[in-house]
C-alpha cells in the first residue's frame, strides 16, 4: 500500500491506494502517529483503495479516535467495494464519508 | 574454528624449480663452453677462465632474482597473506558479531583486499538483518503460538449443540497470522440454540484476550436470558470499559427455536449470513456497529421463520477475502455458487461446511491465507428434505431420490425399495395430506425420517408371523429394514408421524 501525505495549514490529506489488509495497516498506523499535533482536519482519501481488512478497519477507527476532540476526520471517494464494507460494518454511520 | 594455516610460502616452490632449471642450465652452458674452449689447450686454465664467465653472471642473474622475489613478495605473497588471515577469521568474526576489520591496502592486491573486506560488510550486514528477521519470525511464531492457545479454549465442542431436529456445523481454520476469529454455541435449554460468530479486528495475544474476554462476557449475557440484541448492548459496554488498544469486533448473534424454526438475532457489524434453500440470498437485517468501540451503541433484534429444508451459512471475511496465486479473492459468487450446489447434493450441515472448505481448497491451492476463517451452518431440520404429494405416481421419484442421496451405498436398491412400500403405505392408509421424506448423514450412519400429517399409526407395533406374501406394504418395508439392519424408531409430535428410519454408514463409502 501507498500513503500520500498532503499538508495545508492545520489540515492534511493522507491518500491511501493499494490494499490496506494485514501489511497495509502498520503503515498507516505509522502514518497517523507521525501526524502532528496542531492537524485539526484530517481528510483520508480511498480512491485508490482496492481492499479493506478488518486490520484496515480499525486503522480508520483509530483516525477517528485520534481526531476526535482535536478537529475532525473525513472520510472520502471510497471505491465502491470499500463502501460495500463499510457499510456491512456500520462504520459508515460512524464516520463521515463522502463517497 | 579449527584453524589450518600453512607457515610456507606460496612462492616456494616456484622460486625452487626457477633455481633448479638456472642450474640446469649453468650446468648445460657450462659443460658446452669447456669443451668450445679446452680446444688444445689446459683443461685447468679452461675450468678457470669458464669460472670467471659464469660466476659472475650467475651472480648478478641471483641478485636480480632477489630482488624481483623481494618484490613480488611484497606485491603478491604479503597481501595474499592477509586476504588469507581475513577470510579465515571472516566467520569468526560474523559469529561474534564483532565489527569488519580495516584492512590497509598494499601492492597491486589492495583492491582486492579492499573489495573483500566490503563484501565482509556487506555479508556481516545481510546475516544481522537475517537473524534479525529470524528472531522476530520466532517471535512471531511463539505470539501466535499463544494467541492460539488462548483461542483454542473459546471454541466449543460442536457435538454439543447438535439437535436430532437440526444439524449445526461450524470450521475455524487459523492462519499464520493469529488473527482471531470467534466462533461459541450451545444448547441453552431442550428448545433454544444459542451460536455466534465474529471477527477480532486485531492479531495476536492482545486480539486473542480480547475474543477470550468478548466469549465470557456474551455467554454471561446469554445466560442472563436477555435477547441477541441487549446482550450486543450489554457486552459492547463491558467492553468499553477496559479496551486500551482499541481494539474491536464484528458480531453476529442468533438463537435459534428448533420446534418452530424461528432464528432470533442481532448484528454488530458482522457479514450478511446466507439463508440456503431453494432460493438463496442474504439474510436481511442492519448492519449494526462493532463492539468495543462506540459508547452507546444500538442493536436490534431481527427474526426469520426458517422453512424446512433451509438453512443458515455464517462466515467471516477470511473465507470471501482468500485468495489464490492469482490474487483473486474466493468471493461472493464462488460462495453462493457453492452453497447452491451443496444445498442441492449435500446431506446436513457437516456436508456443507466440508463443501464450502473443500471448495476453497480447490480455489485457494497452496496459497497460504493471512486471515482467520469460519464457516458455521445451521440446518432445519438437518440433512435434506423433500416434500411429496399424497400419490402412489410419487414413489418413483421417492426411490429416484434415495438412490442419489445414497451415491454408491450398495444397500440403496433395497432400501429404496423399502422405503417405497413405506410410502405406498402412508398414501394408502394414513389419509395423509402432506409427506415428507428427510435424509442425514450423521457420525455413525444415515438417517431416513418420514413425516407425515396422517393419521396417528405405529407401524412398528408387534404383528403376527407373516410369511413375505401376506406382508402389507409397509410390513415389508419393515421386514426388508430389518433384514438390512437397520434401526427404526416411531413417534408422533404436534400431531405429525414420524417414523425414523437409521442405518449404520459402510466403512469406506
Amino acid at each position: 500500500m501507498e500513503i500520500t501525505k498532503t499538508t495545508d495549514g492545520n489540515a492534511a490529506m493522507l491518500s491511501l491506494s493499494g490494499w490496506l489488509d494485514e501489511d497495509g495497516a502498520p503503515l498507516l498506523e505509522k502514518a497517523l502517529g507521525e501526524l502532528g499535533d496542531s492537524v485539526a482536519e484530517l481528510v483520508l482519501d480511498l480512491e485508490g483503495l482496492e481492499y479493506i481488512s478488518s486490520l484496515g478497519l480499525r486503522q480508520l477507527v483509530l483516525a477517528q479516535k485520534k481526531m476526535m476532540g482535536r478537529g475532525t476526520l473525513t472520510v472520502i471517494r471510497p471505491r465502491q467495494a470499500v463502501l460495500d464494507v463499510l457499510k456491512q460494518t456500520g462504520l459508515y454511520e460512524r464516520l463521515n464519508v463522502l463517497a | 574454528m579449527k584453524k589450518n594455516r600453512n607457515k610456507r610460502s606460496p612462492l616456494f616452490f616456484p622460486v625452487l624449480m626457477g633455481y633448479l632449471i638456472l642450474l640446469l642450465a649453468v650446468l648445460v652452458y657450462g659443460t658446452v663452453r669447456f669443451f668450445l674452449l679446452r680446444g688444445d689447450g689446459e683443461t685447468t686454465e679452461t675450468i678457470f677462465r669458464l669460472l670467471w664467465e659464469i660466476v659472475p653472471a650467475l651472480g648478478a642473474v641471483l641478485l636480480i632474482g632477489l630482488f624481483l622475489l623481494i618484490a613480488l613478495s611484497r606485491r603478491v605473497t604479503l597481501p595474499l597473506r592477509r586476504a588469507l588471515r581475513v577470510t579465515g577469521k571472516l566467520s569468526e568474526r560474523v559469529e561474534n558479531g564483532q565489527p569488519p576489520e580495516t584492512v590497509e591496502a598494499h601492492g597491486d592486491l589492495g583492491d582486492l583486499l579492499e573489495t573483500m573486506a566490503a563484501q565482509e560488510k556487506k555479508l556481516a550486514e545481510l546475516l544481522k538483518k537475517r537473524e534479525t528477521k529470524t528472531a522476530e519470525e520466532t517471535d512471531r511464531k511463539v505470539r501466535s503460538e499463544l494467541a492460539r492457545e488462548f483461542l483454542r479454549g473459546t471454541i466449543p465442542d460442536k457435538t454439543a449443540f447438535g439437535g436430532l431436529t437440526y444439524g449445526v456445523s461450524a470450521e475455524i481454520r487459523r492462519s499464520g497470522y493469529a488473527g482471531a476469529d470467534l466462533f461459541d454455541g450451545f444448547l441453552l435449554d431442550k428448545n433454544r440454540v444459542y451460536f455466534a460468530v465474529g471477527d477480532i479486528w486485531g492479531t495476536g495475544i492482545s486480539a486473542a484476550l480480547f475474543a477470550t474476554r468478548l466469549k465470557s462476557a456474551l455467554r454471561e449475557q446469554i445466560l442472563a436470558a436477555k435477547t441477541p440484541a441487549a446482550a450486543l448492548s450489554a457486552v459492547n459496554d463491558i467492553l468499553l470499559g477496559c479496551n486500551p488498544d482499541t481494539l474491536a469486533a464484528t458480531l453476529f448473534v442468533g438463537i435459534f427455536h428448533p420446534d418452530t424454526g424461528e432464528l432470533r438475532y442481532a448484528n454488530a457489524g458482522h457479514l450478511s449470513p446466507v439463508v440456503v434453500g431453494e432460493k438463496i440470498g442474504f439474510l436481511r437485517m442492519r448492519a449494526g456497529t462493532p463492539l468495543g468501540i462506540y459508547p452507546g451503541a444500538v442493536f436490534q433484534d431481527e427474526f426469520i421463520l426458517l422453512r424446512p429444508g433451509q438453512g443458515v451459512f455464517l462466515h467471516t471475511d477470511g473465507l470471501v477475502n482468500a485468495r489464490n496465486d492469482k490474487h483473486e479473492f474466493f468471493g461472493y459468487d464462488r460462495l453462493i455458487r457453492a452453497l447452491k450446489g451443496l444445498y442441492e447434493n449435500a446431506l446436513g450441515a457437516e456436508s456443507v461446511t466440508g463443501g464450502i472448505l473443500k471448495s476453497l481448497g480447490a480455489f485457494c491451492g497452496e496459497c497460504a491465507q493471512k486471515d482467520d476463517l469460519t464457516v458455521f451452518a445451521l440446518y432445519y431440520p438437518s440433512g435434506v428434505q423433500q416434500l411429496f404429494r399424497p400419490d402412489l405416481s410419487e414413489a418413483n421419484r421417492l426411490r429416484d431420490l434415495i438412490g442419489e442421496w445414497m451415491g454408491d451405498d450398495p444397500r440403496k436398491n433395497k432400501i429404496a425399495l423399502a422405503c417405497s412400500d413405506i410410502f405406498t403405505n402412508i398414501v394408502n392408509h394414513a389419509g395423509a395430506k402432506c409427506i415428507r421424506l428427510g435424509c442425514e448423514r450423521t457420525d455413525d450412519g444415515l438417517v431416513l425420517r418420514f413425516t407425515d400429517d396422517g393419521e396417528p399409526f405405529d407401524p412398528l407395533q408387534p404383528t403376527e408371523d407373516k410369511d413375505l406374501y401376506s406382508f402389507n406394504e409397509e410390513e415389508m418395508g419393515i421386514t426388508i429394514i430389518r433384514r438390512l439392519g437397520g434401526g427404526m424408531f416411531y413417534r408422533t409430535k404436534q400431531s405429525l408421524n414420524i417414523l425414523t428410519l437409521r442405518f449404520p454408514l459402510i466403512k469406506g463409502l
